[in-house]
This record gives C-alpha cells, structure tokens and sequence, in this order.
C-alpha cells in the first residue's frame, strides 16, 4: 500500500488538477472578499465574509468531495487501475490509499484556501460583527471529520459506481436527503429521532438561521457540540470507509 | 511447481447467466510463448483479466507460478507483466512520468530502468509527450513497457500488436522473441493476427463461445495441420479415374485450370506423380500446401459448432 501512496502523490504533485482546484478556491476567496470590500457597503465586514463558510459548514464537505472527484474521476475510466491491481495491488490498498492521498491533498488545499481568506478578510475588511475569526477558525477541527467522512464516501461510491454522475448524486442522496427522511420520519417514531440527529445535515441545520449579522451561534459553540461534530465525523469516516472494503474488496474492474 | 508457470482447473466466470468462460482449465508452459486463439467474444479477454486480477472467477481454480488463492495469486502478480484490452495511462502525464509513476507503484528503484523500458520499446522520442497525444501503435509500446518494468517472470498481453505498423509488428516480434529467449520470459498472449502468433508460439489454446475447445503444441499442430498437394495435368479425366482406382482412400478434389487437389494425403509425393508418368499422363505442376492455423483454427471451429 505504501507504493501505491507513494506513487499517487508522485502523480497528484506532478499533475494539474489539485493545483488548478486550489488555484479557482483561491482566486474565489480573494474576489468574494475584495468585492466585498469594494461594494459591500453594510456588508464589508470580515463577520460577514466569515459567515459565508461558518453558516454553511457543510461546504466542507462539498470541497473535500470535489478534490476526490477532481483526482480520481478518471481511474476506472482511463483503465489506470487494472495496470495497478495487475502489479498485485489489492483492491482495499487501492481504496486506501486513494483516501489517504486525497485526504492529504485536500488538507493541504484547505490550509491554503483558509489561510488566504482570513488574510484577505483581515486586511481588507472591517473587524466587526458576531461572527469572529475564531469562530472561522473552531469550524476547521469541527468540520474536519465530517469532511473527511465525505469524501471517503464520495471515493466508495465513485469506484463502485464507475460513473460521476451516479456517484454525485448517490452522494447527494446520502448526505442530504436520508438525513432529511429520517428528520421528518422522526417527527412519528422517537427512535429515529435520535438517530437523525447524528446526521450532519440536521443537526448542522439548526444553527444555520443563527449564524447572521446580529449573531451568531455554531454547533461548534459548546463543548457537547464540538463533540457531535467531531464523534459523528469519526463514525461516518468509519462507516464508509467498511463500507467501502466491503463493496470494493472483490469489484471487477471493466 | 512443476512444468506450468499458469494453470486453470476448471475455471468458470459467470456474468449473471452467461457464461463468459466455461470450465476452462489451460496449461502455460515455464519458458513458453502461449498463444490465445478465439474470435471476439470467445473469452480470451476474460481469461487473461482473470490472470491479471481484474475480475474474479465465480468457480475452480487459478494457479499461477505454482500458488492459488485469492490472497497468494495477489502476491504472485508481482511477478507478472499485464496489457490486457486498451492499455490504461493518465492521459495529462507524460511517458517519462507515467513509468516513473508505475516505478514507484512496483517498488522498482527508478535510476535507469524507466529509460531501458523506453529504449526496450521504442517509445524514447516520446518521452515528453502527454499520453492523450500518443498514436495507438505508441500506446500499445507504453502498455508493454508498463507491463515490463517490474522484471517479470510471466508476461500477459491481450492483442499487442494492435494498431501498429508493419515495421511495429515485426519489432514486437523480435522482442517478443528475445524477452523469452534471452531473459526466460513466459508470455501468454492472444491476438486475432493468426499468421503472426504462428511465427511465435510454442502452444496454443483455442476458444470459442468460453469453452477451450483445444490446447495444442505448435509442433504437434504442425503434424497435424495436413499438408495438401496440388497437381496440374495434362489429362485430368483419366488421371482422377486411375487415382481412385489406385488410392481409393485419398480424398480430392478437381479444381480449375486440370488442377487435382489430395487433401492429406497418405502417401509421398512421388506415388503420385508416378501414377501419371506410368499412364502417359503429364504433370505440368506440382506444389505441396501447408494448412495454416488460420485454416485449422476454421476447421476447429466447424467442427466445434457441428457438435
């Protein structure tokens, strides 16, 4: 597994695709708060630029699925795979390494996306308003898992799927609207409840009304919180990553 | 180990109720070139991707350099060099990067090995080309040198001639020939040009509709693809009329031109040219036909399909 890491991270460095996803996040970063420091009137606070991640943490989530997609949407399809299963490369080492690598790649992308907002919010905009840097900046280690947890799902439905498309919106399907079918079958059946609210989505939802100009209230606010977030991260990333053995270990590549 | 570097005892791949191979079991010599015979559909893809890991058997057995199982054929492929069907590459990394790349996935030190493949193959002038830009002659050359750069004791090659030039088939064949020769490299290949795995292999299998249908040594193909003789007489009528007489169990034809043709016959050439000079009857032709595989592999499959 450890050749196959390596040689992933031989091929992400020397390629373009995470530098050019990076590259957009970056240049979209910059514009948003350069804009808003231009005509943002009311709005040219680093609060508000801030509150543009800090009330949609799911975002995470989101960008950890794109750099998967953006390094691995086409190793099935350009047959890159059978030349590495070929060599005697498992299938779970593949999977494995995949994640690490696309782990890795997106951790160091979002260092980088992040540092270039808070400097451009912080030299640029005014420093008022609820939403402070550390409230940006709590979001980084409570997303994390969660995004994490995205993306390996987003790895397990790609490889068994083979096609962007299906992936997507299985994943979609999954992250959005199971959570909400069992918010709204909560509402008859206690038991499911409890469970829906270890969803991201929901419990995620609550506090994005609360995150605004004259508040703001994170899941991440209190220690409970913060241990949601990061306790059902780490369970997703678990179950999609066993998920993602047992679905791929004996998968026949086309 | 013993003599077979690759064996399958009964090996079946089933896609829901198709049966893609059909308890097949096939015998690769160690230091053999095995050829792979069958039209399109016939299973040799399947076979050599069972080979390869590719996909997985759904019954009996595959055994490769003497160990089976799922987990022990996993380690076996270390040793083993595969192109089956379209070669597979990043199409935005260059040659260069693509073997270094695979380098590094095989555990193989790089140093001089990624420009010995390119040299090996004939694919050095591309070294800086981006794999989407490569012809499919040069991505058949990249696919093989791929296969090669772990040293492998066994290597599988789904149509490696395809798409290249003349002057591309003659150079892979030499280097086919020298990779077994030189360096003991079992190769198990399969290609729809007849002509040219009868200018290499040592044995062959034949497929058809996922059944092995035969396995045969070249040489033992060579006894058996029959010679046939063709005559040009003066006076065909009478000839054919003494030669049933006097070879009642030949079996001929009469073709254009007084053309007498024997398919396999039974005796030298010189009975029957004495039959004629004995009887006044003049042979202005003689030519002795040698049935090729192409024309076996034809007759196999009829046979096959009048079962």
């Amino acid at each position: 597994m450890m050749n196959y890491t390596k040689s992933e991270c031989y091929r992400v460095t020397h390629t373009k695709g995470i530098y050019l996803t990076t590259g957009i996040l970056t240049i979209l970063v910059l514009l948003l708060n350069v804009l808003d420091s231009l005509f943002g009137g009311i709005y040219a606070t680093n609060s508000f630029s801030y509150s543009n991640l800090v009330g949609y943490p799911m975002m995470y989530g989101v960008m950890g699925v794109n750099i998967a997609y953006v390094l691995y949407e086409g190793s099935r399809k350009n047959g890159n795979l059978k030349n590495t299963v070929a060599s005697g490369i498992s299938r779970v080492e593949i999977f494995a390494g995949e994640c690490i690598v696309s782990i890795a790649a997106a951790t160091v992308s979002m260092i980088w996306v992040i540092s270039v907002w808070v400097i451009s919010a912080e030299m640029l905009l005014e420093k008022t308003g609820p939403v402070s840097l550390s409230d940006f900046l709590m979001e980084v280690p409570a997303m994390y898992l969660i995004a994490v947890a995205c993306l390996i799902s987003s790895i397990v439905f790609l490889d068994f799927l083979g096609n962007l498309i299906a992936a997507g919106i299985t994943w979609i399907a999954i992250w959005f609207f199971l959570p909400t079918a069992f918010k709204l079958l909560g509402f008859r059946f206690n038991m499911l409840a409890g469970i829906a609210m270890w969803f991201p989505e929901n419990f995620l939802e609550v506090n994005r009304l609360h995150v605004n100009l004259s508040e703001c209230i994170t899941a991440w606010d209190s220690s409970a919180g913060l241990a949601r977030c990061i306790l059902s991260g780490a369970g997703l990333a678990a179950v999609f990553s066993l998920l993602g053995v047992l679905l791929l270990r004996k998968k026949d590549l086309s | 180990m013993g003599d077979y570097v690759i064996e399958t005892n009964q090996v079946t791949k089933a896609y829901g109720v198709f049966l893609a191979l059909d308890r097949v079991s096939i015998h690769v010599k160690k230091g053999s070139i095995y050829g792979l015979v069958g039209d399109n559909g016939a299973g040799k893809s399947t076979l050599l991707k069972l080979f390869a890991g590719q996909s997985f058997a759904t019954e009996g057995e595959i055994r490769i350099l003497g160990r089976s199982g799922e987990k022990e054929l996993m380690d076996v492929r270390k040793n083993i060099g595969c192109m089956v069907e379209q070669p597979g590459f990043f199409p935005n990394m260059t040659v260069e990067q693509t073997l270094k790349y695979y380098c590094i996935q095989k555990g193989v030190p790089d140093g001089r090995r990624v420009g010995e493949m390119m040299q090996l193959t004939g694919i050095a002038e591309k070294r800086k080309t981006k794999c989407a830009n490569l012809s499919l002659g040069q991505k058949q050359r990249l696919g093989l040198a791929i296969a090669m750069i772990g040293a492998p004791q066994i290597l599988i090659l789904d149509e490696p001639i395809n798409g290249l030039d003349p002057s591309g088939i003659i150079e892979m064949r030499g280097l086919f020939h020298r990779l077994n020769q030189e360096k003991n490299i079992t190769i198990l290949l399969s290609s729809h040009i007849l002509s040219e795995l009868q200018q290499i292999a040592d044995d062959y299998g034949f497929l058809s509709r996922g059944k092995l249908i035969e396995e045969i040594s070249a040489r033992t193909l060579r006894e058996k693809c029959s010679n046939c003789i063709e005559m040009a007489l003066s006076d065909i009528e009478r000839y054919s009329a003494l030669f049933e007489k006097a070879f009642p169990k030949e079996i001929y034809k009469i073709l254009p031109e007084n053309i007498l043709r024997i398919e396999a016959p039974q005796k030298d050439a010189e009975a029957y040219s004495r039959l004629a000079s004995e009887n006044d009857i003049y042979i202005t032709g003689m030519r002795t036909i040698q049935t090729s595989l192409e024309d076996y592999y034809m007759e196999l499959k009829e046979r096959g399909a009048g079962k």
